[in-house]
């Protein structure tokens, strides 16, 4: 008798610690909704404010998927702001002279081709990834500065006003940046997900011993999931541009540990300890509310840094309470 | 041949480096003041490098290095105008051992991803350093005898070296020829099997974790006597060059393994590459260009000797 009631509290702690952990995060974001809802119900829950808080997602939601392909391998990609900012400043520099249908894809192409040879130097020379791109984003940093450095290190003359639309219009009052960035997420979950390259991306990550044996081409994998980081970085800083009309050399640094952010965030929802889209959405979205809730609050940027923080290790750590006390179990069973 | 170029493959670069320089600039790179200047200059990298190649070699990251070196600093700089300098410096060094708990606890004891951890304390420093400044410079009634504390000299060699090689000599001793060290480097290698052996993971990561941060903080305390000023940005060029320098470490002599005297080699490589690009008068957009590569080859060339 008494076991079996050990047994039912148990299953019931557990429930309590499911929900908790695998939901956590969502759970957070509602209460961030509610709370500013409540403080701001004139301004934070109309449907413009929303679509605005989508709109200022929607950069970082995109470069956010990029770096989430790379993680799934169990690679860092710490060059995603330095590609952004490449990006940003080469497609404010072309666009005065060149047509924007031919200026956007070179631009693309040179960051697609900076993401193969991050790839390239660490799947085939071996070096870590995080020291690869850690040097990368050095080089590029380099670049960005010298690129701009004959204007007064801002660019901004001469960019055509049907650019700008890209980044200020809308379709359905929906702006079309915020297309983009459900385009991007739709696109990789389904690839992540849905298609063999995609799952063999996890096997990857998950035992690269296995997957080896298991006769998946590691390397290009790598090198893929580089490039489509590289691509996505560069197109973040192409729509930056779009939006601020302007480029100059550190435009794009904060993406970087936002993005990590973002995407920590993710691993710590419903599939715990993986990183995937939905996730890296729904850290992005949490990243939006807080900036946007707190602005409208007046609450000052160094307080919402402090805030970021505090949510990451509170999520993460409710995420791992849940794991651990699975871990707990089975070592008690043996 | 193979081993040898992955053993000393960094050493070379960093020779051949040492060469080149001395040959474009013969009159003023290979001088003695300028070998004491290059030594000045990496100081303050040395002594941070240190605190992180005991995490790295225990398997732990350190993002917060940078932002604890900037709070420290800021710190500091606050409460000189109030109290004695000592009181304040043991002060703020007591705070670093708190954030190396923090990072520790929620790494090693809850069990979160390090990287997550300190990335997540050290945006909150970072908010915390520009609440705490509003973004300006502190530097009021910072007194003489802190500021000495780094721009002193002693036979002409600045303070700060020996500062530096002090922290090399007791980490290299402690890591390589003590029961502590061989416990890190029995967690960072192989956590079951230490656990098995009676080496609690858990303290030894704690204490790591907690070397970083009050090294990190010394570092931000010397640089705002250095500045004689606390600045709300002032560490954060740190962050990166120390992982370049202890990552370029674990590069040298024995492949692919973190140890002190490596990252020695790796904080030398740093400074002669950005002295010698400075002397020669490289545009500082070039010069990231140069470190980024060179960096990239470097770490390359002793891995692909090694894989070979």
């Amino acid at each position: 008798m008494p076991r079996q009631r050990n047994l039912l509290i148990a299953l019931d702690t557990k429930a309590v610690w499911i929900t908790f952990g695998r939901f956590g995060t969502l759970i957070g974001l509602f209460l961030l909704v509610a709370v500013f809802t409540t403080l701001k119900p004139a301004i934070f829950p109309t449907p413009r404010n929303l679509l605005n808080i989508l709109n200022q997602i929607s950069l970082l939601g995109i470069c956010s998927a990029g770096l989430t392909i790379c993680l799934v391998m169990n690679e860092f990609d710490l060059s995603i702001g330095a590609i952004a900012t490449l990006g940003a400043v080469l497609t404010a520099g072309f666009l005065p002279n060149m047509h924007p249908v031919l200026a956007v894809p070179i631009v693309l192409v040179i960051c697609t081709g900076i993401g193969l040879v991050n790839g390239l130097v660490i799947a085939t020379l071996g070096v870590s990834s995080f020291m690869a791109t850690l040097g990368s984003m050095t080089i590029l940093t380099g670049f960005s500065y010298w690129y701009t450095s004959g204007s007064g290190s801002i660019l901004y003359s001469g960019i055509p006003k049907g650019f700008l639309i890209i980044g200020k219009g809308t379709f359905l009052h929906i702006p079309y940046l915020v297309f983009f960035m459900i385009g991007v997420l739709v696109l990789l979950h389904l690839f992540l997900n849905h298609t063999s390259t995609g799952r063999h991306m996890y096997a990857v990550g998950g035992n690269p011993e296995a997957a080896r044996f298991g006769g998946i081409p590691i390397q290009k994998l790598k090198i893929l999931g580089f490039m489509t980081s590289g691509f996505l970085a560069g197109l973040t800083g192409v729509l930056l541009v779009a939006r601020l009309g302007l480029a100059e050399p550190t435009i794009g640094d904060r993406f970087l540990f936002d993005a990590f952010t973002a995407v920590f965030l993710g691993a710590a929802s419903i599939k715990i300890g993986q990183f995937h889209i939905i996730g890296t959405l729904i850290g992005v979205l949490i990243m939006g509310t807080l900036f946007n809730g707190f602005t409208l609050l007046d609450v000052p940027y160094h307080l919402q840094l402090v805030a970021q923080g505090a949510i990451l290790i509170a999520a993460v750590t409710a995420a791992g309470l849940w794991k651990g006390f699975f871990r707990q179990k089975r070592q008690r069973v043996d | 041949m193979n081993p040898i170029l992955s053993r000393y493959g960094i050493i070379a670069v960093l020779l051949l480096l040492f060469t080149i320089f001395s040959i474009l600039r013969p009159g003023i790179f290979p001088s003695v003041g300028n070998l004491i200047t290059i030594f000045k200059q990496i100081a303050l990298l040395g002594i941070i490098s240190t605190g992180l190649t005991v995490c790295l070699i225990l398997g732990d990251f350190d993002l917060s290095i940078a932002a604890v070196a900037t709070w420290s600093g800021v710190l500091v700089a606050s409460l000189l105008p109030l109290i004695n300098m000592w009181v304040a410096i043991v002060a703020v060094l007591s705070m670093a051992v708190g954030v190396g708990l923090v990072n520790g606890f929620f790494s090693a004891m809850v069990g979160i991803s390090p990287f997550i951890v300190t990335l997540a304390v050290q945006t909150m420093l970072r908010g915390l350093t520009l609440w705490y400044t509003g973004g300006y410079s502190l530097y009021s009634d910072i007194p003489r005898a802190f500021v000495n504390l780094a721009r002193g000299t002693f036979l002409s060699v600045p303070y700060l070296v020996y500062y530096m090689l002090f922290i090399f000599l007791v980490f290299y001793t402690v890591i390589n020829h003590s029961s502590f060290g061989k416990k890190v480097y029995a967690v960072g290698g192989n956590p079951i099997a230490s656990r098995y052996s009676g080496i609690s993971a858990v303290r030894t990561r704690l204490v790591g974790f907690m070397i970083s941060s009050v090294l990190a903080s010394l570092t931000g305390i010397l640089l705002a006597a250095r500045l004689s000023s606390g600045q709300p940005r002032a560490g954060e060029g740190l962050l990166l060059n120390a992982f370049a320098a202890v990552f370029l470490g674990a590069a040298t002599f024995h492949g692919g393994r973190f140890h002190v005297a490596g990252t020695l080699v790796g904080v030398l490589f740093i400074g002669v590459l950005n002295n010698g690009l400075v002397i020669l008068g490289i545009p500082f957009y070039l010069q990231y260009v140069i470190q980024g590569t060179v960096l990239v080859l470097a770490i390359a060339a002793s891995g692909v000797a090694r894989k070979a």
